[in-house]
């Protein structure tokens, strides 16, 4: 029995409802297009997610209920957030070849400017811990809404080639080299005078690259929901929705092979790809805002983009000067602005 | 002399502001619509951030907060005005749509403790406490506002238009009756199953009618700027700029004959107006940000959503159930999200 308490201890922190499902059968999973990930058939008509006990809700791959008496604000939130999202679909999935990664600093490592931490290819807020491997402190959900912006390049330039940017949340990679995330991508590009743009949602687990998800619509000035939650070491539920036109879905994917989630920091991030010698040019976005921004760990600790635990992180171009920078709007909010060479 | 002194002194404090509407801005042209005016793009060259503050009020530009007292509303200024990239001549359209005083319910009238509920105002609104027009005035109100997506609430289609405006103003609380105002409307029909939305900027002083600003392109995920202020009691200018689409325009116009502003409130609001005398039914917006929310006085008094004299107000509709609610977030930021039978 003393060998067998500890696991168990865990266990209990984990709160069964999450770590559970990842390792029972569930009938309401079903295959997607692509391999090994697998989806939520739509709840039975008459299923309310605000009324269903917890193991209902996870059976059926919804992201955990916060505590009413605990997180009041997180479970209006939630209740509203399910209220809107009414009709679940199958997502249809398309690997590609686009990997988003880690923090990459701008300049010597961890060096802050203003107070913010200069960085190649990520804006927004990052909590972190001090775990070391997956346990009770990890982080185990991150979750935002966020207003889909209209995408541009920046003013002045038409170049003809395509420009980026990435609205998402995401657990571990500040610390950590292996990052799963979710959210929104809003590309844009000039030729001639014409403009064009992109959206679409994505998830990633890196060092796999980012799949899109081609049938969830999304149009500028949408609400979107994203939330990531760990179900295990290796499995994380994803579930996407736009609340505007109440439509989401809800996946679980498994970890590449060798990586393992530690759950050391949790972020909120407008970002953009890169390599060791260049990124891809970020977008004109104006103003990309987050609210009911929130990252809980396996204990049950709540944080915001506004916690004292929380650093902020601004994004650079190459030549040291900022392209994107958020700014706090009270706790739980925020709206990072494109500036610099990209607007 | 001694009667003279408070009146000297009256005409010193308020001396930079008349002298604009006594000295005729020889950079105003006519519009399309009488009485209204327009100040054309600047010489090129010309910068803003480093313009005197008469040359500013010469093309139109709103004033510029104090850069030492006031750094962060000096910063968005600045923000705004660096995304004028282009301005434009206004063209006009006269609508019979009225956005009038708030209509309290009969309970909060009383003012007792918690949110104010009103029929057609929702947001957070600043007294100054001025009895007439002077120097404890508001001289202007100014935010930021992303554009939201129009809709009929969920699963409704009811063949008539659901009305939506968001703006900043002076008056129409506590026994003044006209009000100053800007801002934007966003609108939706559903009818036999299609959806039809309306996207407009707008200015009014009431009791005078909406004007649209046909030929400002707004679209969902824009981000406004937003700022109303007076140059007299009765002559008033409404700058708007589009971070997104690098936008911007200016329209000068008179109160309606026999109004005069008091400026003894400033509003940070999203409304259902009055049309015909009918209260219209609230668009569903989801949620509506406000953010770099605030309103200067004549004496350089700053006031914020989030100041301790500003009271919050929850919409309700015509049952007088709530349908539209805010949310702070932080001092100068805010949540409106819709809820009830506008959801």
């Amino acid at each position: 029995m003393k060998n067998r308490l500890p696991g168990l201890a865990v266990v209990l922190a984990l709160a069964a409802p999450l770590a559970s499902e990842a390792q029972r059968d569930n009938p309401h999973r079903i295959p997607t297009n692509l391999a090994g990930v697998t989806a939520y058939n739509p709840p039975p008509a008459g299923f309310d997610p605000i009324k269903a006990t917890d193991e209902e809700l996870a059976d059926w791959g919804f992201p955990p209920r916060p505590d009413q008496t605990l997180f009041p604000e997180e479970y209006a939130n939630w209740v509203r957030v399910r209220t809107a999202l009414k009709t679940r679909i199958i997502p249809h999935l398309v690997q590609t070849n686009i990997v988003h990664g880690p923090l990459r600093s701008a300049g010597e490592p961890e060096s802050v400017e203003n107070g913010s931490l200069k960085s190649l290819n990520w804006s927004g807020y990052v909590d972190v811990n001090d775990a070391k491997k997956y346990g009770s402190s990890s982080f185990t959900d991150v979750g935002t809404t966020i207003v889909v912006p209209s995408a541009r390049q920046a003013f002045n330039a038409c170049d003809g080639t395509w420009d980026y940017a990435w609205s998402t949340v995401g657990i571990d990679g500040y610390k950590t080299t292996e990052i799963a995330q979710a959210g929104v991508e809003f590309d844009a590009m000039c030729s001639g005078g014409s403009t064009s743009a992109y959206y679409s949602p994505f998830y990633e687990w890196f060092p796999n690259g980012q799949v899109r998800v081609t049938n969830l619509p999304i149009s500028p000035g949408d609400n979107y929901f994203m939330a990531v939650h760990i179900e295990s070491a290796t499995t994380m539920n994803v579930e996407i929705g736009n609340l505007t036109q109440g439509i989401f879905f809800g996946l679980d994917v498994t970890a590449p092979a060798g990586t393992i989630i530690v759950g050391n920091s949790a972020e909120w991030i407008t970002e953009r790809p890169g390599g060791s010698e260049s990124e891809i040019v970020l977008d004109n976005y104006a103003a990309n805002a987050y609210w009911s921004a929130t990252a809980v760990t396996a204990k049950g600790s709540l944080s915001h983009p506004g916690s004292s635990s929380v650093k902020e992180v601004s994004m650079q171009d190459r030549k040291g000067k900022n392209i994107s920078v958020p700014t706090h709007l009270g706790t739980s909010a925020f709206v990072v602005k494109a500036e610099g060479s990209a607007y | 002399m001694k009667n003279l002194l408070p009146a000297l002194t009256m005409m010193l404090v308020l001396a930079a502001l008349t002298s604009k509407a006594q000295n005729q801005n020889p950079n105003e042209i006519p519009t399309n619509l009488a009485g209204a005016t327009t100040i054309a793009a600047p010489p090129d060259g010309f910068d803003p951030l480093t313009a005197s503050d008469d040359r500013l009020a010469d093309y139109g530009f709103p004033p510029r907060p104090d850069k030492t007292s006031m750094p962060t509303e000096y910063a968005n200024w600045t923000r705004a005005m660096a995304a004028s990239k282009t301005r434009i001549i206004p063209q006009l359209e006269q609508t019979n749509i009225f956005h009038g005083p708030a209509l309290l319910t009969s309970e909060s009238n009383t003012e007792h403790g918690g949110p104010l509920q009103s029929y057609n105002w929702s947001g957070y609104v600043d007294s100054s406490g001025a009895k007439s027009y002077g120097s404890s005035s508001f001289y202007y109100a100014e935010s930021n506002m992303i554009v939201p997506f129009a809709q009929p609430a969920y699963d409704t289609c009811t063949g008539i238009f659901d009305y939506a405006y968001s703006w900043v103003g002076i008056d129409g609380w506590s026994g003044s009756n006209d009000i100053l105002q800007g801002g934007i409307e966003f609108d939706a029909l559903c009818s036999l199953g299609v959806q039809v939305t309306y996207y407009s900027a707008f200015y009014e002083w009431y009791p005078g009618a909406e004007v649209h600003i046909t030929n400002f392109p707004i679209a969902p995920g824009d981000d406004i700027f937003v700022d109303a202020w007076h140059t007299s009691s009765t002559k008033a200018q409404v700058y708007l700029s589009n971070y997104n689409t690098g936008m911007a325009v200016q329209v000068g116009f008179s109160a309606p004959a026999g109004t005069k502003l008091i400026g003894n409130s400033a509003e940070w609001i999203t409304e259902r107006p009055n049309l015909n005398g009918q209260g219209t039914t609230l668009t569903n917006y989801l949620d509506q940000l406000f953010y770099g929310s605030e309103a200067v006085t004549e004496k350089k008094h700053t006031s914020y959503p989030g100041s301790s004299s500003s009271k919050q107000v929850i919409m309700l509709d015509d049952n007088g159930k709530p349908i539209s609610a805010p949310t702070a977030l932080g001092n100068s930021a805010f949540l409106l999200q819709d809820e009830g039978s506008a959801y």
